[in-house]
């Protein structure tokens, strides 16, 4: 692929991600369980990984950490996530470079990841204040980051082999 | 490039290696959280740093800038927050020892404190 092919397809993913992002943003989850949501731009990160590589799905998660905390969330709001992504991205890495995982193993991974890395921060600034909340929110992230693996793997078929 | 497109398998028996991580992980969480002694009074905080302390066993009602603590039936909550997310006004009540409440966006927490061994600790 082109580097200009290949700028242009991480633009079009980070695009989609942040879409992702937004439509998350417009479902009440906070209404259900505190602090428990799909992490749906977390297909978005996944497709890249497997179409573009690490470096890619790094840089589309990012796009999409900063142009969300721009639109939809304050300034902690961007601290958390960012974490949150980090965490969930080195995670992915980690178990796609592997190899012995398949797209399930990898999101749910990285949804557990994602918690951690914000609750560290959340220790950091409340000064080892941790949320009671933890326990749920990692079962949640085993059925959200499930559910997630298996749309990125899907979309990833579907996806053209030889862009 | 990363890996051909058609490689990605949906599922892989090393899978449930990370599911079971998880899973023992919440069972952790859900141990820990669960045999926690019930507590004596809470600590409400702002940006760390403790501004009131009110006992669980009376009904109260405490007010600050953006948020508002109530205690009820020996359990505190937040019952109202000016925040949009209102995370901390949908957690579930607190009562047993270090259990929080946080409103991130207003810094503030509400923590129980107390129980058995502190009272050991004092009238010893």
């Amino acid at each position: 692929m082109s580097a200009a092919k290949r700028a242009a397809t991480v633009g079009l993913l980070a695009a989609v991600t942040l879409v992702l992002s937004y439509v998350e943003h417009l479902i009440p989850m906070s209404a259900a369980i505190p602090g428990i949501k799909p992490g749906l731009a977390n297909i978005g990160v996944l497709v890249t990984l497997y179409t573009l590589g690490g470096g890619c799905a790094a840089l589309v998660s990012l796009i999409r950490v900063l142009l969300a905390g721009l639109l939809f969330a304050s300034f902690s709001g961007v601290l958390y996530s960012l974490a949150g992504a980090t965490a969930a991205l080195l995670a992915m890495l980690l178990l796609s470079r592997a190899k012995i995982f398949g797209a399930v193993g990898v999101s749910v991974g990285g949804a557990a990841a994602h918690i951690f890395g914000q609750l560290a921060v959340a220790a950091c600034l409340m000064g080892g204040v941790v949320f009671g909340y933890a326990p749920w929110m990692t079962l949640a992230a085993i059925v959200t980051g499930g559910v997630n693996g298996v749309v990125a793997a899907l979309v990833v078929r579907a996806l053209p082999r030889k862009q | 490039m990363g890996k051909a497109a058609g490689e990605v398998k949906i599922f892989k028996k090393a899978d449930l290696f990370v599911i079971a991580a998880a899973l023992i992980a919440a069972a952790v969480g859900f141990i820990l959280a669960f045999t926690r002694p019930a507590g004596e009074y809470i600590e409400i905080a702002v940006d760390g740093e403790t501004i009131a302390a009110l006992p669980l066993d009376r009904d109260a009602r405490y007010e600050l800038e953006g948020n508002v603590v109530v205690i009820e039936n020996g359990e505190a909550r937040m019952e109202y927050a000016d925040c949009p997310d209102l995370i901390c006004v949908h957690h579930s009540p607190v009562s047993r020892r270090n259990e929080t409440i946080v409103c991130l966006p207003n810094r503030v927490t509400v923590t129980v404190r107390g129980g058995r061994s502190d009272v050991d600790a004092i009238s010893g």
